[in-house]
């Protein structure tokens, strides 16, 4: 099985979000939410575009005060990390303005408490002093508990809502396969597995039973009694 | 009519080096799998990429998670996130330097015995340090080159670098003469003063078998 980054119906949708965010004018606000369930491939969506868009890609965690988001993102423009927050806060603004990237927030459900109200509000200065598209990723909670925040909200102009894997998706990753797989295994695995993790896996163990028994494609019919759904342990 | 202001925020295309993408992606996921590094930074060949993660490991910056025979399959950890600025690498020259903190790290390929060429010079060397002798004449110098006809290239190269100098006489009268007089002789051979602690710098050098370090005390470009 090959390993290639296929171009998911959510990542695209992801992808055309940034772009219009880029689109808008200097004075409009700029910030995106993504919002799904976990298995999506959000993450892995994110690292692309974080390469692709040259980004500043931070992963929000419990821990997160204000002056631990200002330090990281210090260190991520490459800046003095010394100093107080209002200094710090100062080198960020000054270093955005004159090199403009795009910060994206992974899990932002850790900062949607009411404890790291202050971590949030600092996010909104940056966004409104510098103007730079802000995304934030977490899961499918995010969106509704983000609407307590009225202010922040209003902000929000581009949502994202990630869907359950397609249909075309599962062809997708089946082609990336060294075997054919027939149409009705295709729905099969549409209707039963909600992520395409676990259809790899059940890929890999497919092709290895094909490898065994000399088969160059497979039909639900034999992918049930090869017994790759349940692995080698379970019949 | 209402107008929108059209003035974008331009995000500048800046280059980003093969090493400096790699390097990113091995920041953000301290744990990371061959195959999902290669699936996110597909514009490198399969070649470099070993190359550099190579270089990493050898240099210890990267640790291996789980060994697997495809390379694709192996996983490591990045236990040196040193900053931004990815570490640049040299495979020809076996180093790796980071920018991060200034620091140079040369690695070499472990043999299990030195070089042949420089037993005679660790023989010396050791000579030199477990006597510390501060002041030695060529002949007492001569004893682990013998049966090699180098010694006089090698003599040279000590002064080269500085391990021995010869000393300078202070009687005036023998200075207008010739040349040779003005240093110090002993039974007619010269003395030479001996730089001790570059000496013990140089042996525990060879004893790391970083032979390749030594080498740049004389390969100096003049």
């Amino acid at each position: 099985m090959r390993e290639e980054f296929i171009e998911t119906r959510n990542y695209i949708k992801l992808n055309e979000a940034f772009q219009g965010l880029k689109d808008l004018p200097a004075s409009a606000p700029k910030m995106g939410l993504g919002y799904g369930s976990f298995g999506l491939g959000k993450t892995f969506s994110l690292e692309k575009i974080a390469f692709k868009e040259n980004a500043i890609l931070l992963r929000a965690v419990q821990t997160w005060t204000k002056s631990s988001l200002l330090t990281e993102l210090c260190e991520e423009l490459n800046i003095d990390t010394q100093g107080k927050s209002s200094n710090l806060y100062r080198r960020i603004v000054e270093s955005l303005l004159a090199d403009p990237q795009i910060i994206i927030v992974d899990e932002i459900d850790t900062l949607l408490k009411s404890t790291k109200y202050e971590v949030l509000e600092t996010i909104r200065d940056i966004h409104d002093e510098t103007g730079v598209s802000i995304f934030m990723i977490g899961m499918e909670e995010a969106n509704a508990k983000l609407k307590k925040h009225r202010h922040f909200y209003s902000r929000i102009v581009s949502f994202v809502l990630f869907e359950s894997i397609s249909k075309e998706d599962i062809e997708k990753l089946c082609n990336l396969s060294d075997i054919e797989v027939s149409d009705d295994l295709l729905r099969y695995f549409h209707q039963k597995y909600p992520n395409l993790r676990q259809i790899t896996v059940l890929l890999l163990r497919v092709e290895k039973y094909c490898d065994m028994n000399d088969l160059e494609s497979i039909d639900l019919q034999t992918f049930k009694s090869s017994g790759a759904e349940y692995g080698d342990n379970k019949q | 009519m209402v107008t929108i202001n059209s003035n974008k925020i331009e995000y500048k295309n800046k280059f980003i080096s093969k090493t400096q993408k790699m390097w990113n992606f091995m920041r953000r996921n301290r744990n990371f799998r061959v195959a999902d590094l290669m699936m996110i930074v597909d514009d490198t060949n399969e070649t470099y990429f070993y190359s550099y993660i190579n270089a990493l490991k050898k240099a210890k910056y990267l640790q291996v998670i789980k060994n697997a025979v495809a390379v694709k399959n192996r996983e490591y950890r990045l236990i040196k996130p040193t900053g931004v600025i990815a570490p640049i690498f040299s495979q020809k020259d076996s180093f790796v330097f980071d920018k991060n903190n200034m620091a140079y790290v040369h690695f070499t390929k472990k043999r299990k015995e030195l070089n042949p060429k420089y037993k005679a010079l660790k023989e010396m060397l050791d000579f030199l340090v477990s006597n510390k002798k501060k002041r030695v004449k060529l002949s007492e110098l001569m004893f682990p080159f013998a049966g090699e006809t180098s010694f006089t290239k090698w003599s040279k190269r000590f002064q080269t670098m500085k391990l021995i100098s010869k000393i300078k006489t202070t009687d005036e009268y023998k200075k207008q003469e010739r040349w040779d007089r003005n240093y110090l002789k002993e039974d007619g051979a010269f003395v030479y003063r001996v730089d001790l602690k570059l000496a013990i710098k140089l042996a525990t050098h060879l004893s790391n078998s970083e032979e390749l370090i030594v080498e740049t005390y004389w390969k100096t470009d003049k």
